[in-house]
C-alpha cells in the first residue's frame, strides 16, 4: 500500500516538474528581428538624350532693337512696359544653389549672380534695381512656368539648348559653364581621369552623372539626390571628388574650406541664357540691348567677382554674344 | 468498468498507475464484473470474492486521491500559468507602449528640429529645449526598453546607434545653418530621411513583435485543460458512486457524493474563471489596448505630417515629395481619428491644424513664402505650432489614459487567477480526502 502510494506522487512531480520546464523554455520569446537592409542606389546612366538636330546655332539669340531705351522711354503697348505698369518683374529663381540664387539664412532674402541678373533687368524697366518679386521654382518648373506666364523671365542657371528653343525663348548667352571637379584640399588631381578608381559623387538622373560616365569610365560613381547631397558624402568621406557645372562647384567650395575647385579645363560646356515666353520677343531684345551694356560698362564683371570669383578665381571675359534669330 | 473509468479519471497519471499496481493491472483482464452472474464468478468462492473486493477497494481509493491530486495540482499550476501569462501580458502591453513612445518622440524630435530649421540660425530656446527633451527621453526609454526585454535587445542596440547617428546629423546641420550654409539643410533632409528609411523600420518591427507577444499571452485557452480533466474526474467518482452502490447495497456514499459535489463546483468555477477571462481579455484587446495601438498610430502619423510641413517650405519650391508624404501621413490621421471613439475633439482639434497647413500652402504656393514661414514656425494663438501642440498635447494625454487602462485591466484579472489557482489546489485535496474517507467507510467491513 504505501509503495503504491509513493510511485504516483513521485510521478505526478515528474509531470508538474515537466510542466514548468516546457512552460519555461516558451517563457523567452525569440529575438525582435532587425529589418533586412535595403539595397543601395546605384547610378546607371540615364537615357541618352539624342542631340536635337539644330538647323540655327542655339546660342543665337534676337538682335537688340538699338540703344537700351530708358524707363520713361518705354514703348507703349511693350511687354516692358506692361511689367512697368504692374509695378514688378516677376521672376522665377532657385533657392538652393548657392552663389547663384540661394536663400541667405540671416537676411532672408535670395540672393546670387542669377539674382543680380533679375535685378539688372529691374533697374532698366523700373530704374530700381529692387522692384522684383522672387517665385522659387524646381529645374523641371521652368519651362512651364514660363509658358503658363507665371513668370516674366526665368533665372536659374539654365543652360541654352535647341530642344528648350522650341518651347521658349532665351537671352544671349550671360554665362559659359563647364563642367569641372571639385577636390579635397591638397589633392593632386585636376581632370576626371586623375580619379580612376576612386569615388566621385554626382547627381542621379543629371547630363554631370551620364558624363562622368561617358568620360571616366575607371571611376566610380556614386549618386546621391542633389550637388548639395553631394557635398555631404564629401564632408563624410564617402567620395573623393563631385563633379558638375563650375558654378555649382563654386557654390560648394564656398561651404567647406577644405573643398577646392583646382584649375583645369571645363570638359563640357554649359552655355546659360535667361529663358522668357516665346512670345515675348521685344522682352528678350531689351534684356539682350542691356546684358550689352552691362558688358561693356564692367557690370558683368562686378556681379561675377561678387559671387564667384572667391571660388572660381578672376573673371573671364564676359560670353560674347551671338544674334541672327528671327521669328 | 470500474477500472475502465478509474485510468480515465486518473488521466495522466495512468500509465504510473499501471506500473505502481502490479496487481491490479494483472487481476484486471481476468476480473469480470463484481456483480454480474457471469459463471466464473459464480464458480468463486464466497472468501474468494472477499479477497477481491477489497482489493478493488483500495484501488478505487488511490484513483479517488491521485485524480483529486492531480486535477488540483495541474488546476492550480493551469491557473497560476494564466496568471503569469497576465503578467507577462502586461509587461509585453507596457514594452509596446514604451516602443511607441520612442517612435512618435523621435517624430516629435523631428518635427521641432525641422521647424526650428526653418527660423534660420538662430533657433528658439523654447524649440530647441523641446528637441533636447525629446531625444534625452528616447534614449532613456531605449535603456529601459532593453531591461525590460531581453529579446528586443539586438534591435534595441540597432535602433540605439540609429538614434546616435540621426542626432550627430541633427547637429552637423546646426552647426551648418548657424554658419549659413546651405548644405544644413541637406544634413537636415539626409537625417530625417534617414530616420523614415532606417529608424522607423526598426521601431515597427519592435511594435509588431511586442504586440504579437502580448496577443499570445493573452490567451484563456488553458484554462479549458482544469475544465475538460473535472469533467472527467466528476464522470469517474459518479460511475464509482454507483458502482459502490450495487455492490455494498447502499444508495449513498457520503464521501462519495460529496467528492463529486467538490468536483461539480470545480467544474462549474472553473468554467466561470476562464469565460470571465477570455471575455476581460477580449474586451481589453477591442478596447482599451486597440485603442493604444490607434492613438500610438496616429500621434506617429500627426509628427511625421508636421515634419513634413517644415521639411516642405525648407526644399522651398522643391519640396513637393514632403507635400505629398503630409497628405498620405494626414489622411491616415484623420482615418484613425475616426476609429477612436469618445473623443471626437481629437477630430476637430486635428481639423483645425490641417486648416492651419492648408493656409501655409495657399501662403507658400502663392509666392508668400516668408509668410509662410512666419505662420509655419510662429507662436502665435493660431500658428501651425500653437493649433499642432494643442492636437498633439491632448492625444498624448488621451494616449497615456488608454495605456493605464490597457495595464489596469490585465493587472485586475490576476487576482482571480491566483484564487482561482488557490481554490482549485483546495477543491483537488478535498476531492482526493472526501473519496478516500468514503471508501474507507467500505474497507471498514472487511476488517
Amino acid at each position: 500500500m504505501r509503495l503504491q502510494w509513493r510511485r504516483p506522487l513521485l510521478a505526478l512531480a515528474a509531470v508538474a516538474s515537466l510542466s514548468a520546464l516546457s512552460a519555461c523554455t516558451a517563457f523567452t520569446y525569440s529575438p525582435t528581428p532587425l529589418p533586412s537592409e535595403a539595397p543601395t542606389q546605384q547610378p546607371a546612366p540615364s537615357a541618352p538624350a539624342s542631340p536635337a538636330a539644330c538647323r540655327e546655332n542655339p546660342l543665337a539669340s534676337y538682335a537688340p532693337g538699338g540703344p537700351l531705351p530708358t524707363p520713361e522711354t518705354l514703348p507703349n503697348g511693350s511687354t516692358m512696359a506692361k511689367i512697368q505698369k504692374r509695378g514688378r518683374l516677376v521672376a522665377g529663381v532657385s533657392a538652393d544653389t548657392y552663389l547663384l540664387g540661394s536663400r541667405n539664412p540671416f537676411t532672408g532674402e535670395i540672393e546670387g549672380f542669377d539674382i543680380d541678373m533679375v535685378k539688372a533687368v529691374a533697374k532698366a524697366i523700373f530704374g530700381n534695381e529692387n522692384r522684383y518679386q522672387l517665385k522659387v521654382i524646381t529645374a523641371a518648373q521652368r519651362i512651364p512656368a514660363l509658358e503658363k506666364g507665371d513668370v516674366d523671365i526665368v533665372a536659374r542657371n539654365m543652360t541654352i539648348n535647341c530642344d528648350r528653343w522650341k518651347q521658349i525663348a532665351f537671352s544671349s548667352e550671360y554665362y559659359r559653364s563647364g563642367q569641372k571637379i571639385l577636390v579635397r584640399k591638397g589633392s593632386k588631381a585636376n581632370s576626371l581621369n586623375d580619379l580612376d578608381g576612386q569615388k566621385v559623387c554626382a547627381p542621379i538622373g543629371t547630363s554631370s552623372m551620364d558624363n562622368l560616365i561617358k568620360k571616366a569610365p575607371k571611376v566610380i560613381p556614386v549618386g546621391a539626390d542633389t550637388h548639395t547631397g553631394c557635398l555631404v558624402l564629401f564632408q563624410e568621406g564617402q567620395v573623393a571628388a563631385i563633379t558638375g557645372d563650375d558654378t555649382v562647384l563654386a557654390g560648394l567650395a564656398a561651404q567647406d574650406p577644405y573643398a577646392v575647385v583646382p584649375d583645369q579645363r571645363a570638359f563640357t560646356e554649359e552655355p546659360y541664357g535667361l529663358g522668357f515666353n516665346e512670345k515675348d520677343v521685344d522682352f528678350v531684345r531689351f534684356v539682350n540691348a542691356r546684358l550689352e551694356e552691362m558688358r561693356t560698362d564692367g557690370e558683368w564683371t562686378r556681379i561675377y567677382d561678387r559671387w564667384l570669383r572667391g571660388s572660381l578665381g578672376p573673371a573671364p571675359k564676359p560670353p560674347i554674344p551671338v544674334y541672327g534669330r528671327t521669328r | 468498468m470500474s477500472q475502465a473509468s478509474q485510468t480515465g479519471a486518473a488521466g495522466v497519471a495512468a500509465p504510473a498507475e499501471t506500473t505502481a499496481a502490479p496487481p491490479a493491472a494483472d487481476q484486471a483482464p481476468v476480473s469480470p464484473q463484481p456483480t454480474s452472474a457471469s459463471p466464473s464468478i459464480e464458480a468463486q468462492t464466497p472468501a474468494q470474492r472477499k479477497m477481491y473486493t477489497p482489493q478493488r477497494l483500495r484501488l478505487l481509493s488511490l484513483g479517488v486521491v491521485v485524480a483529486g491530486l492531480v486535477i488540483g495540482l495541474i488546476g492550480a499550476l493551469t491557473f497560476a500559468y494564466l496568471a503569469l501569462s497576465l503578467s507577462r501580458a502586461k509587461a509585453d502591453t507596457a514594452q509596446l507602449i514604451r516602443v511607441q513612445k520612442i517612435q512618435s518622440n523621435l517624430l516629435s524630435a523631428d518635427a521641432t528640429a525641422t521647424n526650428a530649421f526653418l527660423v534660420g540660425g538662430l533657433e528658439p530656446p523654447a524649440q530647441r529645449a523641446a528637441y533636447d527633451q525629446a531625444m534625452s527621453s528616447t534614449s532613456s526609454l531605449i535603456a529601459e526598453a532593453a531591461r525590460a526585454q531581453p529579446a528586443d535587445g539586438s534591435a534595441l542596440a540597432a535602433l540605439n546607434q540609429q538614434v546616435v547617428n540621426y542626432a550627430v546629423a541633427i547637429e552637423q546641420a546646426r552647426a551648418n545653418n548657424r554658419q549659413g550654409l546651405p548644405v544644413g539643410a541637406q544634413y537636415l533632409r539626409n537625417a530625417s530621411a534617414e530616420l523614415r528609411a532606417d529608424t522607423l523600420p526598426i521601431l515597427d518591427n519592435l511594435v509588431s513583435a511586442n504586440t504579437a507577444r502580448a496577443a499570445d499571452e493573452m490567451q484563456a485557452g488553458a484554462g479549458y485543460i482544469v475544465l475538460i480533466l473535472a469533467v472527467l474526474a466528476l464522470g469517474a467518482v459518479i460511475a464509482a458512486q454507483i458502482w459502490l452502490a450495487r455492490t455494498f447495497k447502499r444508495t449513498i456514499n457520503v464521501g462519495m457524493v460529496a467528492s463529486a459535489a467538490v468536483l461539480l463546483l470545480i467544474v462549474i468555477g472553473s468554467l466561470v474563471a476562464v469565460l470571465q477571462l477570455r471575455g476581460a481579455l477580449n474586451e481589453i484587446s477591442t478596447g482599451s489596448l486597440a485603442a493604444v495601438n490607434t492613438a500610438a498610430d496616429t500621434r506617429i502619423d500627426a509628427n511625421n505630417a508636421k515634419s513634413n510641413e517644415s521639411l516642405t517650405l525648407i526644399a522651398r519650391g522643391s519640396g513637393q515629395a514632403f507635400e505629398a508624404a503630409w497628405k498620405s501621413s494626414a489622411d491616415s490621421v484623420t482615418g484613425n481619428l475616426a476609429r477612436l471613439s469618445g473623443k471626437p475633439e481629437l477630430a476637430s482639434q486635428w481639423q483645425a491644424y490641417a486648416d492651419v497647413h492648408t493656409q501655409i500652402r495657399e501662403l507658400d504656393d502663392g509666392g508668400q513664402w516668408d509668410k509662410a514661414v512666419a505662420k509655419a514656425t510662429g507662436s502665435g494663438k493660431d500658428s501651425s505650432n500653437t493649433v499642432f501642440g494643442t492636437f498633439d498635447s491632448n492625444l498624448a494625454s488621451y494616449l497615456d489614459g488608454v495605456s493605464m487602462d490597457a495595464s489596469n485591466s490585465l493587472a485586475d484579472e490576476q487576482p482571480i487567477m491566483i484564487v482561482a489557482a488557490i481554490l482549485v489546489l483546495l477543491g483537488g485535496v478535498a476531492v482526493a480526502l472526501l473519496g478516500r474517507w468514503g471508501v474507507s467507510e467500505r474497507l471498514k467491513e472487511y476488517r
